[in-house]
């Protein structure tokens, strides 16, 4: 779709969603130009996705999107990636804060290339993403707790020491309060002028003191002033779940407590990533009992397809009463329901649903024998369903764009009660809870406030319904109130924590098990509801008469024969690299590589060029070139392309002497996912190879035809320096042969197994096992030594056509963080992680020589998460495994741990 | 061979030196034929009105160019040259008939109002780089020997010129009065952030803080009157006989009697004005930050026209009897029927239009990203 400012891309089927968000954008754009005083002149590619799991998937960036990302904007094509969540609300939200990005990106550059200074600079990340979130939206539910939080546990970091808590969602958060800080403070327009002095100074602390007139230190105190000023009174009618509950859990994020009574005993089954991996926990709960219980895993999650991933953050587990779990995760192309028998311990069966794509929030009904969820089909309407478990069908109650989420049945099953943003009239959008009667399909007001409320729980009498609303600010625990005739009247507020509740769930009629959000973390607590008093708490009465219209989301008028387009793929420059180099062995060279893709990213050209000749006759015969096409559009993806490299080579992996070589042919190779964890890879290359060895006086030809295929498997689970937990594999089956002149015939094998035994939270034994074989005439050489495989040992100094090795390391936390406070500027490290490792291995040709070994400990620190350095101290194993070397060997060098 | 090889490398480097390198801004032996300064505004009421009708059909000039780009403000033409400040802090100077460059003077900073040209001497204001100051210069076109004083803070407010003073209001609201010499007469702090650039009326010096406050200061250095009647003005202040024009920072017109002492008209765009508001004693023109160009009765403050331009307005336009030239950031110059707002002529630019337009003898002049002068003939 082609509108004034912005080139839309999106699935066929989700039209009426991407002209909203069309709008949305439009608005946008005209309110950005105007806070920036600037305009964007270029069309600004805006790629939807219907869900996040699509979105997840995309092509515009390598890798997998992880879940808790909701839009990115991209460098590279200046590209804007946004999934629908289900919520018009979050839509608008994320369109607004990605295109922040957009305009203060090229603010800032337009900043910088007009005042001709340097231009490689950019603000620091607190401030970009601070002002995405502080110019798209207002300050909410989510910022108030964080900053809550950070305040009052004393978890907040000034502005001068800021770089503490780089990354983490505590930095966006701060950098959001900081520009509300300084728009209150210091005035509005001295956002823009933070980025219109951009180009006047190079350190950005600089530029705040300059535009705001003080030092960082004396800003500081004021906006710790101002936080406490705000945040210190709540002490005086709110209270921290240390007070009034009893902490439960102590590790990982924990959510979606739900309750089942076993005979006489309390199971609490719950989603959490305590150990890294995302799975479902059992655990049982004595209420009487000081110890805190220690959960266990009833479904391990993220390592096999079945239960490829769950979903975190969102409410994706029940239990009905005859203790049947039903959960939700994402496996292969969209989300399942897995329905499991607790008391049995065995999985009953696995729902798919075709039409829909992400599931949530789901309940059983009282019976069991009805389960009501929330689901986003491919139009990326989020609505209500209803599976009925007996007969295997499924019930559509709604069908529209507004965000239907957090159903429960009634006591009868007549109704359900559901929390939905189609609230209209004076507070039209809000998150209220609404009735939606199953026999006349009538949806009726519960609850009308100015306040977003979800997750509705009946208690276990189904004579109160409780929920949570975020009236004062954060998540609390609010009760409906209604007149003699069962008429919503209001809401009175039960809890008054000073951070959210997430979800809850009853064990009596008097006890319940939160979810909840303190001291940056997520964990369970246990609240007595008899013991507050709740009688006198506020009450916010309803007024039904204030509800008005439905909201009607604006779509941009387009002319679909004009503005709406089929995607045809246009090719831009990725990037270009070309280098000149000079070597004593090899003389000048030079090239140049080009990368060039599609908007959507689906298909890729390479583009490879360079030369070695040393002198002008040679230019054609030390000619390289290469073009490489790379799909994937599709679930396989594919690639193929041509080259011819000529030149002087001396190849490790080949005869100790240099050689001329002129090679040309073409190659075809696939890779066929079966899951997130496993795939097939295919390749295959035709290529003939003319070789003049230069120290003798004869040549080799061959026309070589070379078919590989390789099983890889792999779903570790990494830390800051290498895999932790998991496993990896890779078997490849290999055969080389020349198909004219039978010069080369070999056959490779490749069998490459890696296992992380867990220990602790961040300590793991890591096992490796390996052997790679080139069997037959004019076969490579592998090689080994050095840091990555055969520590001690010197690298590449080991080569034969076959090779093992075997590694064993112990990895574990050495120092967690170390700051360096320098007079200007702090410099933070982060994870330095030892290691103690054992190595045995060798590689040989014909005959086995002798059997090489190493060990020794190290120490391991990554680098801004891109790469790791690895240094090690140890004694070789010489003299076939009988000898240790005198004195030590010490190593030093980058790269991940295997 | 190898004593012509290298005068052949000194004639290349020589011939590198002439041709590329800028010559510093030296007018000896220029012989100006114009008397008395020239500022931002033309008059210390600022007047941005030319009484002219001009073609609607413009032809294209010349084209020049300059190291950085340009702010909000414009060039100046005195006598025969075109004066371009721009953000890498240079001032150049082409011949206005034809573009060609005659001299630069260079500096390291930001110059981001236009200069005051008095005989040959022109005076500038620096942001310095990677300093908390900024820099005036007093800079003689004869020698190339300037006077030199530095103050704190930043400065993007016009210079004003009355009774053959120099008046400079800097960022933190601290108004300077020199002489052409360079010598600082005297300075009064107002203690209020100021963007607003200063007029002159009635031996009096008047501008509106970001307070909402409106200030006069006489020529002797007295506040004589402060009074807060907006929440903040941010845009140019104009003289229209007796009265203030002034935008505050919400996008509103106020029209002030300065006599009376009360505002006799407000006019709301909706949107936030960074630029002039230009008049022809009968209607006042304004455009707007999302895209919008207002006409308004001088007299009532009722709105005559209103248009819609799309893209962004934060230059101030010129005016003439039969159009409006503005400048509009989406990378184009309308050409504005002043009697009904319709536009008559689109000049589309390669760039950002970034500076107000520059009227002369029948030439205008835009400054376009990045660092781009074009000329247009009109007439």
């Amino acid at each position: 779709m082609k509108t004034k400012h912005f080139n839309i891309y999106y699935y066929e089927g989700f039209d009426e969603i991407a002209e909203i968000g069309a709008k949305f954008a439009e608005e946008s754009y005209d309110i950005l130009k105007v806070k920036f005083n600037h305009v964007v002149t270029r069309k600004i590619p805006l790629i939807f996705y219907n869900t996040h799991i699509h979105f997840q998937q995309t092509n515009t960036l390598p890798g997998f999107i992880p879940e808790g990302v909701g839009g990115f904007f991209e460098f590279l094509k200046g590209r804007v990636v946004i999934p629908y969540l289900g919520s018009m609300e979050k839509f608008k939200h994320v369109i607004r804060h990605e295109l922040v990005h957009v305009f203060m990106s090229s603010k800032v550059s337009n900043v910088v290339r007009t005042h001709r200074v340097i231009s490689e600079r950019y603000p620091p990340l607190w401030f970009v993403e601070g002002l995405a979130e502080y110019w798209s939206y207002y300050w909410d539910t989510q910022a108030e707790m964080v900053m809550r939080d950070a305040v009052l546990n004393n978890i907040f970091v000034p502005i001068s020491e800021i770089n503490k808590i780089y990354g983490s969602f505590l930095l966006y958060k701060e950098g959001q309060n900081f520009l509300q800080f300084v728009s209150e403070t210091y005035g509005e327009e001295k956002i823009l002028q933070l980025m219109e002095n951009f180009w006047r100074f190079t350190k950005f602390n600089d530029i705040i003191e300059f535009t705001l007139g003080e030092s960082i230190g004396q800003i500081d105190e004021k906006w710790s002033y101002y936080l406490k000023k705000k945040y210190y009174p709540l002490y005086e009618k709110n209270y921290p779940y240390s007070i009034k509950t009893k902490k439960i859990t102590n590790e990982g994020f924990n959510f979606s407590p739900v309750h089942f009574k076993k005979d006489t005993t309390d199971y609490i089954y719950f989603i959490a990533n305590r150990t890294g991996y995302t799975s479902v926990y059992e655990l049982k709960y004595d209420t009487a009992s000081a110890e805190p219980p220690e959960p266990e895993v009833l479904i391990e999650g993220e390592r096999e397809e079945i239960f490829e991933s769950f979903h975190l953050l969102k409410p994706s587990i029940t239990v009905s009463g005859k203790g049947v779990l039903a959960f939700i995760n994402k496996s292969g192309k969209s989300d399942v329901i897995n329905f499991y028998s607790v008391t049995d311990k065995k999985l009953l069966k696995t729902k798919r649903f075709d039409n829909l794509i992400t599931i949530s929030a789901p309940s059983f009904s009282t019976h069991g024998d009805k389960l009501i969820f929330n689901a986003t089909d491919r139009k990326g309407f989020s609505d209500l369903y209803i599976y009925q478990l007996s007969n295997d069908q499924l019930v559509r109650l709604t069908n529209d764009y507004y965000d239907d989420t957090d159903p429960v049945f009634s006591q009868d099953g007549s109704s359900v009660i559901f929390s939905s943003d189609r609230t209209d009239g004076e507070y039209a959008g809000k998150y209220n809870l609404f009735e939606y009667n199953l026999s006349s399909h009538n949806i009726e007001y519960v609850t009308y406030a100015n306040a977003n409320c979800r997750n509705p729980v009946f208690s276990p009498d189904f004579k109160t319904l409780f929920f949570e609303s975020d009236y004062d600010g954060t998540n609390n625990i609010w009760k409906l109130e209604t007149d003699g005739n069962k008429i919503p009247i209001g809401m009175r507020q039960c809890t008054h924590f000073f951070t959210s509740v997430f979800d809850f769930t009853f064990l009596d009629k008097n006890k319940a098990i939160l979810s909840s959000f303190e001291k940056f973390s997520f964990q369970f607590y246990e609240l007595n509801l008899s013991e507050l008093k709740t009688d006198n708490n506020r009450f916010i009465s309803f007024d039904f008469r204030k509800t008005g219209d439905k909201w009607i989301a604006e779509r941009l008028k387009i002319n679909p024969e004009k503005q709406k387009l089929k995607y045809k793929r246009k090719y831009t420059l990725d990037y270009a690299v070309s280098q000149v180099a000079v070597d004593p062995v090899y003389g000048a060279r030079g090239g140049a590589i080009f990368a060039l893709s599609d908007l959507l990213g689906d298909d890729k050209y390479y583009f490879l060029i360079y030369n070695t000749a040393e002198v002008q006759s040679e230019i054609l015969d030390n000619f390289n070139v290469a073009l490489s096409r790379i799909n994937s559009s599709g679930r396989s993806n594919y690639g193929y392309g041509v080259f011819h490299f000529s030149g002087r080579r001396y190849d490790l992996r080949q005869s100790d002497e240099f050689f001329y070589e002129r090679v040309f042919g073409g190659y075809f190779s696939m890779i066929y996912p079966f899951s997130t964890f496993d795939r097939l890879e295919i390749s295959t290359s035709l290529a003939n190879s003319d070789r003049d060895l230069v120290t003798e006086l004869f040549a080799r030809k061959a026309l070589l035809l070379s078919n590989t295929l390789s099983y890889v498997h792999d779903n570790s689970l990494w830390g800051p320096t290498g895999p932790l937990d998991g496993s990896r594999y890779r078997v490849l089956l290999g055969y080389t042969t020349d198909i004219k002149f039978n010069n080369a015939n070999y056959y490779s094998f490749i069998a490459d197994f890696r296992q992380y035994f867990r220990l602790s939270y961040r300590s793991t034994i890591a096992v490796r096992a390996a052997i790679f074989i080139n069997e037959g005439k004019e076969a490579y050489r592998y090689i080994a030594g050095g840091s990555w495989d055969l520590r001690g040992w010197p690298r590449w100094s080991l080569r034969g056509k076959k090779l093992w090795l075997s590694s064993i390391e112990l990895r574990y936390p050495l120092i967690d963080r170390i700051y360096i406070k320098l007079p200007f500027i702090g410099i933070n490290f982060s994870s330095l992680r030892g290691a103690v490792y054992f190595d045995a291995g060798n590689a040989w040709d014909d005959v086995y020589t002798e059997t090489l070994g190493s060990l020794g400990v190290g120490v391991r620190f990554n680098l801004l998460g891109a790469v790791t350095f690895r240094y090690d101290v140890g004694k070789k194993i010489e003299h076939n495994f009988t000898k240790l070397q005198p004195g030590l060997f010490y190593q030093f060098f980058f790269g991940w741990d295997f | 061979m190898g004593f012509l090889r290298r005068i052949l490398i000194i004639l290349t480097v020589l011939a590198l030196s002439l041709f590329s390198c800028s010559k510093p801004l030296i007018l000896q032996k220029y012989r100006f034929k114009k008397s008395g300064a020239v500022f931002f505004g033309k008059t210390p009421h600022r007047n941005f009105y030319v009484p002219e009708t001009i073609s609607d059909n413009p032809d294209s000039l010349w084209e020049a160019e300059t190291h950085g780009s340009y702010s909000n403000s414009s060039f100046i033409v005195y006598d025969s040259l075109l004066y371009a400040p721009d953000l890498s802090g240079r001032i150049y100077a082409f011949r206005k008939t034809n573009g060609k460059e005659i001299g630069v003077i260079k500096n390291k900073g930001e110059i981001a109002v236009a200069p005051v040209l008095k005989n040959k001497k022109i005076v500038f204001v620096l942001n310095e780089l990677k300093e908390r100051i900024f820099t005036v210069h007093f800079y003689s076109l004869n020698n190339g020997k300037e006077v030199v004083s530095e103050f704190n803070g930043s400065c993007r407010n016009e210079l004003l010129v009355l009774n053959d003073k120099i008046f400079l209001l800097s960022d933190n609201g601290v108004l300077y009065k020199f002489d052409f010499n360079g010598k600082k007469i005297w300075e009064i702090k107002t203690k209020t952030e100021s963007v607003s650039s200063p007029v002159g009326w009635n031996k009096q010096i008047l501008w509106g803080n970001l307070k909402g406050e409106i200030v006069s200061v006489s020529e002797k250095g007295k506040i004589t009157f402060r009074k807060k009647i907006s929440e903040g003005f941010e845009g140019g202040v104009v003289i229209v006989n007796n009265n203030l024009i002034i935008p505050t920072v919400d996008g509103t017109l106020i029209n002030y009697d300065l006599e009376n002492k009360r505002i006799a008209w407000k006019f709301e765009t909706g949107s936030g004005i960074k630029n002039f508001p230009v008049h022809n004693n009968k209607d006042i023109f304004t455009g707007t930050l999302n895209g919008k160009v207002f006409s308004v009765n001088l007299k009532t403050g009722k709105e005559n026209w209103r248009i819609s331009t799309g893209g962004l307005i934060n230059t101030t336009p010129l005016l003439f009897k039969n159009v409006l030239v503005q400048p509009n950031l989406f990378k184009r110059v309308d050409f504005i029927n002043v009697q009904n707002g319709k536009v008559i002529h689109t000049i589309n630019l390669e760039g950002r239009a970034k500076s107000s337009p520059c009227y002369d003898s029948g030439i205008i002049y835009f400054g376009i990203d990045y660092g781009e002068i074009l000329a247009y003939k009109v007439k």
